[in-house]
């Protein structure tokens, strides 16, 4: 041994011993500290089935942010408003697209000016085209299924090969059914000096997986139409994610309000598939989902797909929860509304499942997408990617289902 | 690497187990390398603590994308390096705090205490060069590879492979150890 080893080996061997009792005054008072700065957390509020739709991309992709912000907030409001909801759902079945303008945090975090413009499919409500553009340069926008976020700083287009953001129930009836199956909403009515109208205000506060959030919707008693938006983050002190300055809405807006022009030398770069690191942890619980020893990827995905879409038509929701845990703490009121259980929209036969269309790996294990296509009681075919996550725990590979990746694209009547 | 990662999901939800994991799984790595490196296990003490404080209070908003170990180190070696850089570390107690804290000293134990080859370890690095000692106790007891440290410290590796052979020579001198004799 070298004089160097030996001199190595003796400032290794250096060490401390820990006063258990002082060790553990210690700990108390770090969690105490802990203690006064959370917020109180009624409980874990997973993200829905249908934000699932929209996942968020990668960073870069700042006016993502706001859209997904304002569906997390607007679905999981936990709310049965007092107030009239069958005059809104019929004040706004007309309206067919919107454009909001407003704030919401950019690139760098500061506040940003954003625009928006929305419209929907007449046939099923879902978003059609979304084109958000901040006064930072960020342009995001959908064509053909697919989303692309415009990077002026960077002259890149990042895509993805799937309608990651929009609403999956605008500001229509279907949306308002959905809340009116919610609880504990707050309404508050009040009257605007300047504008001399009535509102009304509905509030609410949530936890999903990641944080606490609340959320107000404001509308307009005489119109029974949504005016304002906003919602802001509530940990560790109140921070704005999305605020409307103006909502407007059309019984249609023609294709040219969608066009988008970008550098011709921009470069585009394919968005890699990711799980929000705040689904992790639920992902890896090992009373999940199913057994994938002995199966390919393949073999494995296809498998728990046709078991959840079999729980799916026969309305057992355990058995969705088990497959896709972030559903685990939902009601069954939500989880059958979300799944259109029970009505003329709900899938009532598999038509074809995979193969794997991409693949990935995050910190859990790997990742894969399978696409499903399903028929739907009223007769329309559609065609959803579901996202696949593979664990191995102890030793024995298993699976669970994280969710669909982006909106469900409707083929035929 | 899962599991912090899972830790510190849960720790931003404001999960005290997972609070209580991390402070069990690192606060002996953190607290070794701070003794080492300041001698004074108080002001070691008072570091570690600190850092798991401002961790505690802002773990709503914490934002770590590599490892939590890395993270929680680079914690305590800023706030050591800190210490180091003021005139002089024996007058970083304010004199109105430090009534305040010699009644705690004696109302209560220390969080560490230092075995008497570790007391010796620990007063020979402390004659060694700070950049020197930094490198030796990164390297030997905060698992720091040089390319690491070398980053850490925006130095060359060349540099910091220096330091650490110029560090050892003089603790092996210092301590006088039975091979070079």
């Amino acid at each position: 041994m070298s004089p160097r080893d030996t001199i190595e080996n003796r400032v290794k061997q250096f060490d401390i011993d820990i006063n258990p009792i002082r060790d553990e005054e210690i700990y108390e008072q770090i969690k105490e500290a802990m203690s006064k700065t959370k917020q109180s957390t009624p409980g874990i509020r997973p993200e829905i089935w249908r934000i699932m739709m929209h996942s968020k991309i990668a960073k870069p992709v700042a006016a993502a942010v706001i859209i997904i912000a304002v569906l997390i907030g607007m679905h999981l409001l936990n709310s049965t408003p007092a107030w009239a909801l069958e005059q809104t759902i019929e004040a706004m079945k007309d309206y067919k697209g919107a454009y909001l303008t407003g704030l919401c945090p950019g690139q760098t975090g500061s506040l940003v000016n954003f625009e928006l413009w929305i419209r929907i499919n007449d046939v099923d409500l879902s978003t059609k085209n979304i084109l958000v553009k901040t006064n930072d340069g960020i342009i995001r926008w959908t064509r053909n299924n697919s989303t692309y976020t415009y990077i002026p700083a960077e002259n890149k287009v990042y895509f993805e090969n799937a309608v990651t953001i929009g609403f999956s129930h605008f500001l229509g009836p279907e949306f308002f059914e959905l809340m009116s199956s919610l609880k504990n909403a707050e309404t508050h009515y009040g009257f605007d000096p300047a504008t001399g109208r009535n509102y009304a205000i509905l509030s609410g506060s949530i936890t999903d997986i990641q944080r606490s959030k609340s959320l107000q919707v404001e509308f307009d008693v005489e119109t029974k139409l949504v005016t304002r938006l906003k919602q802001w983050e509530n940990l560790p002190q109140p921070t704005l994610t999305f605020d409307t300055t103006q909502i407007r809405y059309f019984e249609q807006l023609p294709d040219s309000t969608f066009e988008v022009s970008i550098p011709t030398e921009a470069k585009y770069v394919e968005v890699p598939l990711a799980i929000p690191e705040a689904n992790l942890e639920i992902l890896s619980k090992a009373q999940y989902g199913i057994s994938a020893e002995g199966l390919t990827k393949e073999q494995a995905g296809r498998a728990i797909i046709e078991k959840l879409y079999n729980a799916v038509i026969e309305g057992d929701l355990e058995c969705i929860r088990n497959l896709a845990p972030v559903t685990e703490a939902w009601t069954d009121e939500f989880l059958k509304k979300i799944l259109n259980i029970g009505t003329d929209s709900a899938i009532v036969e598999v038509l074809e499942i995979g193969p794997i269309s991409k693949e990935s790996t995050s910190p859990v294990g790997p990742v894969v997408i399978i696409p499903v296509t399903t028929r739907r009681k009223d007769g329309t075919v559609l065609r959803a990617d579901f996202i696949i996550q593979f664990r191995n725990i102890d030793g024995k590979a298993s699976c669970v289902v994280h969710g669909p990746y982006g909106l469900p694209v409707q083929l035929q009547e | 690497m899962l599991e912090d990662k899972v830790l510190i999901i849960k720790l931003k939800r404001g999960s005290c187990e997972a609070l209580r994991r991390i402070y069990d799984k690192y606060r002996r790595y953190l607290l070794k390398i701070a003794s080492a490196l300041l001698q004074d296990t108080t002001i070691a003490e008072d570091i570690v603590h600190d850092v798991f404080m401002q961790l505690a209070q802002s773990a709503g908003r914490i934002g770590i994308n590599g490892s939590l170990k890395a993270y929680l180190r680079t914690c305590v070696m800023n706030r050591v390096r800190s210490r180091f850089r003021s005139d002089n570390l024996r007058s970083y107690v304010q004199l109105s705090e430090a009534e305040t804290i010699a009644a705690e000293q004696q109302s209560s134990e220390q969080w560490t205490v230092l075995a008497e080859d570790s007391q010796r370890i620990s007063e020979a690095l402390n004659q060694v060069p700070f950049e020197q000692r930094e490198v030796i106790v990164l390297h030997l007891q905060g698992d720091m590879k040089f390319r690491e440290i070398a980053a850490s410290q925006n130095v060359s590796l060349k540099t910091v492979q220096s330091r650490y052979r110029y560090g050892l020579d003089k603790l092996r001198s210092l301590l006088n150890s039975e091979v070079e004799r």
